[in-house]
């Protein structure tokens, strides 16, 4: 199998056009700074802020009428919100003459794709453009692999210094026991963190589940490009139709921010359901509003307003920990990593 | 239809084009002609790289040249340069 094919050379313009959006972040590096020192003057006293975050914008958004360094920094996050994943998709029509067989050649090896033509898409999800990207995660038929290797492999990972996939590394070894032998990955996406969990429990037959077929697609590619015999299917985590008591892990890693409230609840209490007695939970996602001053949670709620993220402001609000109580955990531990509380990890047993 | 009474009105017509309302899309258009303009820039280094080896044709190399390390950082610098002065344009008072 070629894992290269995992990693593309990108041709000259989608590499130029990718390097341009990337420079964006340190071309912008003076303006962001002015807007940041306009917007703290605008916030005045950040305790004195109203809690609610709508509240909160209408007194730090008036006091930004007259800076131009806001109005040219959410210019630059706008262009990057409406191209990063056009660019990425016409980086990737470029040298996809060149992948195809290595693509096809990917459908074969050990692992197993499920997917459901009856797949009915939930409320939350259906129609979203997630992340601004223009058809959700399945808006081009090869969508799961330009997420994958192209915005992730070579846009987000610009902007984590160590690493994106070191990050999901460390979050996977966290799992308390040395050894699983069944480990369920909910909303596994393109496989970033169920390589890691792979990765970190080599024994471990690992199952995923998401409800983009795209982005599965390309899972199982993965899978098969490190031959990993992974059972991969279009089912939604908080009704994954698993038998009770199936696995010694589940894990998830950065999906809840893409759900509301009421469903992390949901699949917490699946991933209770479909735990075997004594088996872990690993949940990560994104800061949590209650660990950020209000000032710094209006920021993270504008990135969320203007970056298609509609559920991020209810699950960052949301009480992980308390979730996982509720719905039966036992010896939960729920924090932030610092500096940043990034990533945010709740853990939890089931009895 | 009849001749205009000052013909010489229509040397500078009065039309109105851009208004206060375009302005952002007036900022994404500029943005992406400057990505257009770095993308012929990002191209015109990557040509005299290939033609210092060749001096031959060199189109289908230049497609799939891959930067080196040291000539991705002089390519970052620059773009990141060329960033900034559009967007000190943009946000002078």
């Amino acid at each position: 199998m070629n894992i290269e094919t995992l990693n593309p050379k990108l041709n000259q313009r989608g590499r130029a056009e990718i390097d341009f959006m990337i420079s964006m972040f340190g071309g912008s590096a003076d303006i962001r700074q002015k807007a940041d020192a306009d917007v703290n003057v605008a916030a005045g006293d950040i305790e004195a802020l109203p809690d609610d975050l709508d509240a909160r914008s209408d007194i730090i958004n008036p006091g930004l009428a007259d800076s131009k360094a806001h109005r040219v920094r959410s210019l630059v996050g706008e262009f990057h919100a409406q191209n990063h994943a056009d660019v990425c998709g016409r980086a990737f029509d470029e040298i996809f003459p060149d992948l195809e067989a290595d693509l096809t050649a990917l459908h074969n090896g050990p692992a197993a794709l499920y997917l459901n033509p009856d797949f009915k898409e939930p409320d939350y999800w259906s129609g979203v453009d997630f992340h601004r990207t223009e058809g959700g995660w399945d808006g081009h038929p090869f969508a799961g692999y330009i997420h994958a290797e192209i915005i992730h492999r070579k846009i987000v990972s610009a902007g984590f210094p160590g690493g994106i996939f070191a990050q999901r590394k460390d979050v996977a070894s966290r799992a308390p026991k040395s050894h699983y032998n069944k480990i369920l990955d909910m909303g596994c996406s393109t496989a970033h963190f169920t390589q890691a969990l792979q990765e970190v429990y080599p024994d471990a037959h690992i199952t995923g589940v998401d409800l983009s077929a795209r982005t599965l697609e390309h899972a199982f590619r993965v899978a098969n490009a490190h031959g990993w015999n992974w059972d991969l299917y279009q089912r939604a985590a908080e009704e994954t139709g698993f038998e009770d008591k199936s696995f010694g892990l589940v894990a998830s890693y950065i999906l809840l921010h893409e759900v509301p409230e009421v469903t992390i609840e949901a699949i917490f209490a699946e991933a209770f359901r479909v735990l075997k007695p004594g088996g872990d939970m690993i949940m990560s996602d994104v800061t949590r509003y209650a660990d950020l001053d209000k000032l710094a949670a209006w920021k993270a709620d504008q990135g969320a307003l203007y970056g298609g993220e509609p559920h991020w402001r209810e699950s960052a609000s949301a009480d992980l920990g308390a979730i996982a109580k509720k719905v039966g955990f036992v010896d939960v531990n729920a924090a932030g990593d610092a500096p940043r509380s990034y990533p945010y990890v709740v853990q939890g047993r089931k009895p | 239809m009849s001749a205009p009474k000052d013909p010489t009105q229509f040397n500078l017509p009065d039309r109105e084009t851009l208004a206060s309302s375009d302005v952002g899309s007036l900022g994404l258009a500029v943005l992406a002609l400057t990505k257009e303009l770095w993308v012929l820039t990002d191209r015109v280094h990557v040509m005299e790289a290939v033609l210092e080896k060749h001096h031959l044709d060199i189109r289908e190399e230049i497609k799939r040249y891959q930067p080196d390390d040291a000539m991705t950082a002089e390519l970052r610098q620059e773009s990141t340069a060329l960033i900034e002065r559009v967007l000190n344009a943009l946000s002078k008072d």
